[in-house]
């Protein structure tokens, strides 16, 4: 790979990329604080912990709610984290200071739900791949550009596309780009935060492909987002679901997939639909919503929807721990 | 054979834009029975959204039903005047939206919104009206429709408004439901409840439907018959087995290969991207996109035809031996 | 390229020829900004146009000296010699309207500009950083708005005394406020599209992502908004110069000649009209043309 941006020495196989320990994210809702006002916390990530090994994708599975996006954009340090820790390549980066951290960017990278909105508006693809090559290349202006060049032929864009818009290009160009934007600096980690469903289905196809197949040829890291399940099976080695701001289950993406232990996965799996006119209902019953944790209760977030439910579920919260070597759920029932 | 309760011929909705003239739904047909559903799938200006509604001749300008008849129990709605249309939306033909929060009034309790469709429509007594509410509101699986009637709709979640606004739609009791892609906003477990709720009441109320989504597998669950759109145009048009087990066009074949089942599956997309309506492909619009594309398809629209006994395909090579879609 | 991708994922199937499409809308996106959107656009645009022309070109286009009293000549109704009559003092009143223009579009463009300039980096800075900056910076603007616009710019008109600086002061700073807010909440708007995440992904510094990522999609509305608000400087300065807060006699300015003329409201009606139906046409002319650019810089019109 003579097009790659090489400077940055990549670690063996088999070491750890990101570590996460116990983050924590919460969001005051309470606004100024006022003599008698009760305190109201969303809790939108309690406490999550997972590692990610050197060259694998960890998938983050979960509904609308669940805090995945949210641990994307702490990890990315987007957003201050309430408490916990992430070891990146062994720094702990929530702690590194400005400087530090601009210099960190350069190796996590993040691609976003919605192409258009991740592009500016008034600037073209040139300018946009442009910036990063600037921060972190120390190339000239004539190399940055032909590196521009390579970055979307490696995307499946050519040169062409060069002087457009985002507004002139479809949602799968735009999200071609925003890959090109994200591989520019090298990453070692790339966060992909549901980066297909805000695209036709014909091109999710095509833009998962691209994913899996930039992942393997350049040897990062990622982390896959999404609400699909299928979508994560596909394309993450390793996956975690998330339900109310925790992890409920993870382990091997075929396994999960195929036999769930936690309820809520369980659910989850029964609960979309396959293209076969033949295929039965779904034989577990689904009942309530996901919900946004604002003042949490203090046992499983999942029990009021859960067919096991107990009454030890309401009272505490069951831990993450392993259920079968190399699979962990949080349930008493597992 | 039964009397079609909705019979479309020819329709085409135009939209005037500064590029010029652009027919987001081009020569459409198709009929639904009583108590049918069809199925409506296709991606973004596939103009299926467009045909949900010029059924209700609720196309704004710069837009206008250009062509088509579109019979409903016998009696054409493009013939009717506005005030007769009135009359048919909510009353016999019913939509709910993607949009719930949009398509609910943020300032009116469910309850009132219910009432209000029966009092117009039904010329309902208010006792009366609040009565077939809460029916409605059970009906729709409603917890607790008693304390629902009292609540605004920010007060409910995703899969409840959902349920209400299938409750007004539900009201005066209508003979067909216009669904527009009702489940693309909701979380899988909400989505797969209200396809169960979305079963149930097609049963109770004996209610035709036209079910319109961008997700096959959506659509396989709930619908009896399908037809693709592409482009403004219906490429495909049988029933739910045929289509999927035995499909001819290849668009649709693609679109099942696009979606990713199980890890040891190769995931096909179909290359290149929609394309838009103001620069549509000469010829087929598919081809450029096409494994099965020849030299004819460039010039030459293939027309629906009935290749099988129910069974129609817009394609000049219909399920030929060829696989599947091949990476072009 | 020695990444090279299967062909299944390449984007652009056959038939397309990228570069062509890629020019062609451009070129039809610019078009349409100089050629505004609707007729009501290019009219404000030429009432404008000719305000401005009347400004510039003043003294070529008077026929009197604005200054130039001719008692005996008081007070006329409009004639050959004097179009739109003569005053309390005999002065040209079409010389003076024309002279009245200059002093309304300087008046307009100054206090505008200074306001812009004050209230837009706040509302910027406070979009952006928010918390402390931004609550500090709005309550500033929230006690500055207590104040009803036109009051706090006839206060602060009376307290500076008259004369064009203070008139600009005062136009100023009642719209800062304005500016402010609007700018502050464009920017929140922008600030919340992935684009300014990806920037900082990326490694971009704050002040990068304020000035090159979020200012260069603000100007829009701004500007929009600075057109609409030449409407509102120039009904304050004639309010002002009106109650005798702004240029004092015998400046040339539309608001004072409908002061001078009020005690001879019923006498001589048209020596109100003329200057009233200048400062009215020139309002007028701004709000179309400030809605026309709206319609411009509407996303929504690049698409279709």
């Amino acid at each position: 790979m003579s097009t790659m941006v090489a400077t940055r020495p990549r670690l063996e196989q088999g070491t750890t990329a990101l570590q996460v320990t116990e983050l924590v994210k919460e969001f005051n809702l309470s606004g100024l604080p006022w003599p008698g006002q009760r305190k109201t916390v969303l809790r939108a990530v309690g406490g999550v912990s997972f590692d990610v090994p050197q060259g694998t994708t960890l998938g983050l599975v979960g509904e609308s709610g669940c805090g995945k996006s949210t641990t994307a954009r702490l990890v990315a340090k987007l957003l201050p984290a309430t408490s916990g820790r992430v070891l990146f390549q062994g720094e702990d980066i929530l702690a590194a200071s400005g400087a530090r951290m601009r210099s960190v960017r350069q190796s996590i990278q993040m691609v976003f739900q919605d192409p258009f909105s991740s592009l500016n508006p008034r600037k073209r693809v040139a300018d946009i791949l442009d910036r990063p090559l600037v921060l972190h290349s120390g190339l000239s202006k004539r190399q940055r550009l032909e590196r521009s060049v390579e970055l979307l032929e490696t995307v499946g864009l050519n040169g062409d596309h060069m002087v457009r818009f985002s507004h002139e290009m479809s949602g799968g160009q735009c999200q071609r780009v925003a890959i090109a934007r994200a591989l520019a600096p090298g990453p070692a980690l790339l966060i992909a935060d549901e980066p297909l469903s805000a695209l036709d289905v014909s091109i999710q196809a095509q833009i998962l492909n691209l994913l899996v197949s930039l992942k393997s040829q350049r040897q990062f890291s990622m982390i896959f987002i999404s609400h699909d399940l299928r979508a994560v099976e596909y394309a993450a080695d390793e996956v975690a679901v998330m339900y109310a701001g925790r992890i409920v289950e993870q382990g091997p993406a075929v396994e999960t997939f195929n036999d769930p232990l936690h309820p809520y996965t369980q659910m989850l799996r029964a609960a979309i639909p396959e293209a076969n006119p033949r295929a039965d209902r779904p034989a577990i019953r689904m009942q309530g919503e996901p919900f946004t944790p604002i003042n949490p209760p203090p046992g499983c977030c999942f029990a009021s929807r859960c067919a096991l439910a107990t009454s030890e579920c309401h009272q505490s919260q069951p831990p993450l721990e392993v259920k079968i070597p190399g699979r962990t759920a949080a349930c008493f029932k597992v | 054979m039964v009397q079609p309760l909705l019979e479309v011929k020819d329709l085409t909705t135009e939209f005037v834009s500064p590029r010029g003239i652009v027919k987001a739904v081009d020569n459409l047909s198709f009929t639904i029975a009583p108590g049918e559903t069809l199925g409506i799938v296709g991606e973004s200006g596939s103009g299926k959204s467009a045909t949900a509604l010029s059924l209700l001749r609720l196309i704004a300008p710069p837009g206008r039903i250009s062509a088509g008849t579109l019979l409903f129990e016998g009696e054409d709605l493009l013939r009717k005047s506005e005030r007769e249309m009135r009359d048919v939306r909510g009353k016999s033909i019913a939509m709910v939206f993607q949009q719930v929060m949009t398509a609910l009034d943020p300032v009116h309790r469910v309850g009132e919104q219910i009432m209000d469709v029966l009092r117009v429509h039904l010329r309902m007594s208010p006792q009366q009206a609040r009565e077939r509410a809460i029916e409605i509101l059970g009906a729709v699986r409603m917890p607790s429709p008693e304390q629902v009637m009292r609540r605004f709709p920010h007060e409910l979640s995703g899969g409840m408004r959902q349920r209400a606004m299938i409750a007004i739609a539900l009201a005066c009791r209508p003979k067909l439901l216009i669904a527009d892609e009702i489940t693309t906003a909701l979380d899988v477990t909400v989505q797969a409840q209200i396809l169960d709720l979305l079963d149930d009441i097609r049963r109770e109320f004996n209610l035709a439907m036209l079910f319109i989504s961008h997700d096959l597998a959506v659509i396989a669950r709930v619908c009896d018959r399908i037809g693709v759109m592409y482009a403004g145009r219906m490429v495909e048009y049988t029933d739910k087995y045929r289509l999927f087990e035995t499909n001819m066009h290849p668009y649709t074949n693609a679109l099942l290969e696009a979606v990713p089942r199980r890890k040891e599956d190769e995931l096909r997309p179909i290359a290149g991207s929609v394309p838009e309506l103001s620069s549509l492909p000469s010829g087929c619009s598919f081809h450029p996109r096409c494994s099965r594309m020849e030299p004819s398809c460039t010039r030459e629209a293939p027309q629906l035809r009935e290749w099988e006994p129910d069974h129609w395909a817009a394609c000049h090579f219909p399920r030929q031996s060829v696989p599947v879609a091949q990476p072009a | 390229m020695s990444a090279s991708l299967p062909a299944s994922i390449s984007p652009s199937g056959p038939g397309h020829s990228g570069a062509v499409l890629a020019r062609a809308p451009r070129a039809r996106l610019r078009l349409r900004m100089v050629a505004l959107p609707n007729r009501l656009a290019t009219l404000g645009a030429a009432i404008v146009a000719l305000g401005l022309v009347m400004a510039i070109l003043a003294p070529v286009l008077a026929r009197y000296d604005p200054y130039q009293i001719d008692v005996v000549h008081r007070l006329q109704g409009p004639s050959a010699a004097h179009w739109f009559g003569t005053d309390t003092l005999g002065r040209d009143a079409l010389s003076r309207i024309i002279f009245g223009a200059r002093t309304t579009f300087e008046v307009s463009v100054g206090a505008v500009i200074l306001g812009g300039a004050a209230g837009i980096p706040l509302g910027l800075l406070s979009g952006y950083f928010g918390r402390l900056v931004d609550a500090t910076i709005m309550r500033l603007m929230d006690a500055i708005m207590a104040f009803p616009g036109l009051l706090l710019a006839i206060a602060l008109a009376a307290s500076l005394g008259g004369g064009l600086v203070s008139i600009y002061v005062a136009i100023a700073v009642s719209t800062i406020p304005h500016y402010a807010r609007l700018a502050r909440s464009v920017t929140l708007t922008q600030k919340a599209r992935d684009y300014v995440s990806a920037a900082q992904v990326v490694g971009e510094s704050n002040f990068s992502i304020l000035f090159r990522e979020i200012v260069p999609n603000c100007l829009g509305p701004l500007l929009v908004a600075l057109t609409l608000d030449f409407a509102h400087a120039i009904l304050i300065e004639s309010s002002l110069s009106f109650l005798g807060l702004g240029f004092s006699p015998p400046t040339a300015s539309w608001g004072l000649m409908l002061r001078e003329v009020s005690p001879f409201l019923e006498l001589q009606p048209w020596e109100a009209i003329f200057p009233g139906l200048a400062i009215f046409l020139t309002i007028f002319g701004f709000n179309l043309l400030g809605d026309g650019l709206r319609d411009v810089f509407d996303p929504r019109h690049y698409e279709l």
